[in-house]
């Protein structure tokens, strides 16, 4: 069943746009951007809408919808725990909320 | 809406990429020649000339060309990219290096190196500079002129797979816009021919000073 992903950060200073803070925090986490970039391109993973910032520029909330597919690829070199964990680790950023949702 | 509220919103619309378009409409012929003002009425260095300009409508032509933009990179290692859609453009204008060696030397260099070598970029920094410079301020006029033309845009660097592009354009191919009609159902952000796959896009901050 294709998931809905749900996530937000929180960051210590304010970012210029949204992909560009996505792209900050991706870089650092490997197993994620992996399987992102390639499932991006071939339409296994799109984005709902535009991701957005908030007015103070340090939350970004992003929805995506993942196929089968891509989710089952994500699970099967990490866990959720293990990319919140991640991200929670780096001095930057913390994990509002990061969650799949069946469709 | 005041005359300075709308460019202010035009201007600030055509400093974003249009990535899909729609191809069942014409740019008409008036419009061409307007644009082609554009590029032939800016202002160059002593008004001299800089590049020639390719205004390409043939579809044919067009999409061998979008062919060559595999160049927009999602992961660097190992690479994963897609191509350039605004280069599908309902017009895609294309901007080649073209120097008249039969003017007279009005630069110091020029005078010194001679007419050919001191029109040459990579002898003398400065004419790399004033091509870049003549370039830049052309592609800005053909921008915001088909901004307020009422057209989409999206700039294309046309540096990947330059040697394809030259040789299809029988030209040194220095920089590509395309302009046409946005298709209105689609976020501008789609791939014209994957409109699974959206482009990111990002703000910039220049600093502007205020010296009174």
């Amino acid at each position: 069943m294709p998931k809905r992903q749900l996530y937000s950060f929180i960051f210590n200073e304010q970012q210029l746009d949204p992909y560009t803070a996505m792209s900050l925090v991706g870089s650092k986490v490997n197993s994620i951007k992996n399987v992102i970039a390639p499932n991006m391109l071939d339409g296994n993973i799109t984005e709902e809408g535009d991701p957005s910032l908030s007015s103070d520029g340090l939350t970004l909330n992003v929805e995506r919808i993942w196929s089968d597919t891509a989710y089952n690829e994500l699970m099967s070199v990490t866990t959720i725990q293990e990319i919140i964990d991640h991200i929670n680790a780096l001095d930057f950023v913390s994990v509002q909320n990061y969650e799949f949702i069946d469709v | 809406m005041s005359v300075n509220e709308l460019l202010n919103l035009t201007i600030a619309k055509s400093q974003h990429c249009q990535r899909n378009w729609d191809l069942s409409k014409n740019i008409p012929q008036e419009d061409i020649d307007t644009l082609k003002t554009a590029v032939s009425k800016c202002p160059a260095k002593q008004n001299r000339s800089f590049y020639k300009v390719a205004f390409i409508q043939n579809r044919k032509l067009i999409e061998n060309i979008h062919k060559t933009t595999d160049s927009f990179v999602v992961q660097w290692e190992p690479r994963l990219s897609t191509t350039n859609p605004q280069t599908l453009a309902n017009l895609l204008v294309v901007f080649m290096r073209n120097r008249n060696y039969d003017e007279l030397a009005r630069t110091e260099a020029e005078a010194a190196l001679g007419i050919i070598d001191g029109k040459d970029g990579s002898i003398n920094y400065s004419a790399k500079v004033d091509e870049d410079r003549a370039i830049g301020i052309a592609a800005g006029y053909l921008n915001i002129t088909a901004h307020l033309l009422g057209y989409k845009t999206g700039f294309y660097d046309a540096q990947h797979n330059n040697d394809s592009l030259c040789n299809m354009l029988d030209g040194e191919v220095l920089l590509a816009l395309g302009i046409g009609f946005e298709d209105t159902s689609r976020n501008r952000r789609e791939h014209h021919e994957k409109p699974y796959f959206k482009f990111p896009t990002y703000n910039k901050v220049i600093e502007i000073k205020d010296i009174n």
